[in-house]
């Protein structure tokens, strides 16, 4: 044995203890969803009750037996005294029993099978009703949106009514809330839910009508499967909106309804909007209508703007302007060529000036050069020839003239 | 106009949308565009101060002496 114990350490497989194993198969059978939610039906076998109040039987057909125990919380409320031999129908979910080492049935609900068969008769009536079409989609109404009357029934002292207050205090407080009391559980139930139904509807004043109830056994929701009840929801004026038991438990009043919501605050809170995203929406549209109006002054602004510029080209002012700006300019062009002209004259008459100045043979005499003239006819001497010795000439310098008396000639130039 | 404090919240909250959508669409003339404004705030303000002062009313139907548990 101690070989064998070696050998699984030493590849890791470590052996289960018997309380590890069986806190594992523990929590395999109890999550398993199927096994937490279980009607079985079997005939009863074995049967002890003890002082304690607690029932122990098995469950058997031909082939297989389970052990059911149906702890005295719920055994307190049995109507009905089992005996071995009798065909049961029970309810409950399958547990493991460590001490043995058995799983067995954790009974909630124990009753004869065939008649009173609950969930018989709720799948009859179920059928029924949707064979009528009364589950059809079409016929279910809208709810308003915002419901300024609830009408709620459920019992005056009931968990489920002061959750759906509380959620309506905190959600939506502009409500006003009509509790029209009935009792939720029990033989009575169902004629007090009907006649609680049309006590609203009989008003001119409500505008959706809450049907709720807390969680419970599938006993304690038994009012909620009764025909009259339905057909007094299918009948109602207003919407109609069911909270019963938890999220799982479905009735018939749920399929009926015209919204089915899986807790009574659920339904609280399915047929009023928050206030917290009323305000936040009231503070968008706040901003909104800024952001307009901003838009709207803008436009107006540019529209502004654009007819003063147009304006503006339109003034006579403008037009004066640039007639003065044109005088300006033409009177300034005028000056410009005027005066272009003259200095054009004027150095005109200095080139010719010039020009005269320089063919004058008064400045060849300042120059040092004399004119000669023969004294007798006044005739310009240009040559030795047209003089001869005696001759009398006059001469003429720059600045004056003298005469004089050609003494000798030579015919050759110096 | 209607007057403010005769209007529900329901009524208010609606025709403040319808009010919204109205400026949005940027048709309005100047002067209709502020009262438009104008009224929005006012309507946005209303349903405001009915939440503020809103207290849940709790009443309870007579019914009849089986209807106790």
């Amino acid at each position: 044995m101690d070989t064998e114990l070696n050998r699984t350490a030493a590849t890791g497989d470590k052996p289960w203890t018997v309380s590890s194993l069986t806190r594992y198969i523990t929590g395999v059978l109890e999550t398993d969803r199927a096994l937490r939610h279980v009607w079985l039906q079997g005939e009863i076998s074995n049967l002890r009750q003890y002082g304690s109040g607690h029932v122990y039987f098995d469950l058997k057909d031909s082939q297989a037996a389970i052990h059911c125990v149906m702890w005295r919380s719920s055994a307190q409320w049995l109507q009905w005294q089992p005996r071995n031999g009798d065909m049961a129908l029970t309810h409950g979910r399958i547990s493991v029993y460590a001490p043995q080492g058995a799983y067995q049935l954790v009974v909630d609900q124990l009753r004869p099978a065939g008649v009173g068969d609950l969930h018989a008769q709720f799948e009859a009536l179920r059928d029924r009703l949707k064979a009528e079409g009364l589950f059809d989609a079409g016929r279910k109404r809208p709810l308003p949106p915002f419901p300024r009357v609830l009408g709620i029934v459920t019992s005056r002292q009931a968990a489920a009514l002061r959750d759906v207050l509380n959620v309506l205090h905190r959600r939506y407080p502009l409500a006003r809330v009509l509790l029209s009391p009935c009792l939720v559980q029990g033989d009575q139930a169902p004629a007090q839910i009907v006649a609680a139904i049309r006590r609203l509807d009989a008003r001119d004043d409500v505008d959706v009508i809450l049907l709720v109830r807390g969680g419970g056994s599938i006993e304690d929701l038994w009012a909620f499967n009764d025909e009259g009840v339905a057909r007094a929801i299918v009948a109602c004026r207003r919407p109609v909106v069911t909270g019963v038991g938890h999220e799982t438990d479905f009735t018939i009043a749920d399929f009926v309804a015209d919204v089915r919501a899986p807790t009574p605050s659920a339904a609280a809170e399915l047929v009023v909007r928050d206030q917290a995203d009323l305000r936040h929406h009231l503070a968008a549209c706040d901003q909104r209508l800024q952001e307009a109006l901003r838009r709207r002054l803008d436009r107006a602004r540019h529209a502004l703007d654009a007819e003063e510029r147009h304006l503006h080209r339109q003034s006579p002012t403008t037009r004066i302007e640039t007639a003065r700006q044109q005088v300006d300019d033409l009177t300034r062009r005028m000056a410009q060529s005027l005066a272009h002209s003259v200095a054009l004259q004027r150095s005109h008459v200095a080139g010719m000036q010039a020009r005269l100045a320089a063919l004058s043979p008064l400045a060849t005499l300042e120059r040092g050069y004399a004119i000669v003239r023969r004294h007798d006819d006044g005739s310009l001497v240009r040559s030795v020839a047209q003089v001869t010795a005696g001759d009398r000439l006059a001469v003429q310098v720059h600045d004056g003239t003298f005469d004089v008396q050609v003494e000798t000639k030579n015919d050759r130039t110096l | 106009m209607t007057e403010l404090s005769e209007l529900s919240f329901e009524e208010a909250y609606s025709q403040l949308e319808r009010t919204v959508q109205r400026l949005e669409q940027g048709d309005l003339a100047l002067q209709q565009a502020i009262e438009t404004y104008e009224w929005g705030v006012r309507l946005a303000r209303h349903c405001a101060a009915l939440l503020d002062t809103a207290e849940l009313q709790v009443e309870e139907l007579l019914a009849g002496p089986a209807a106790v548990d």
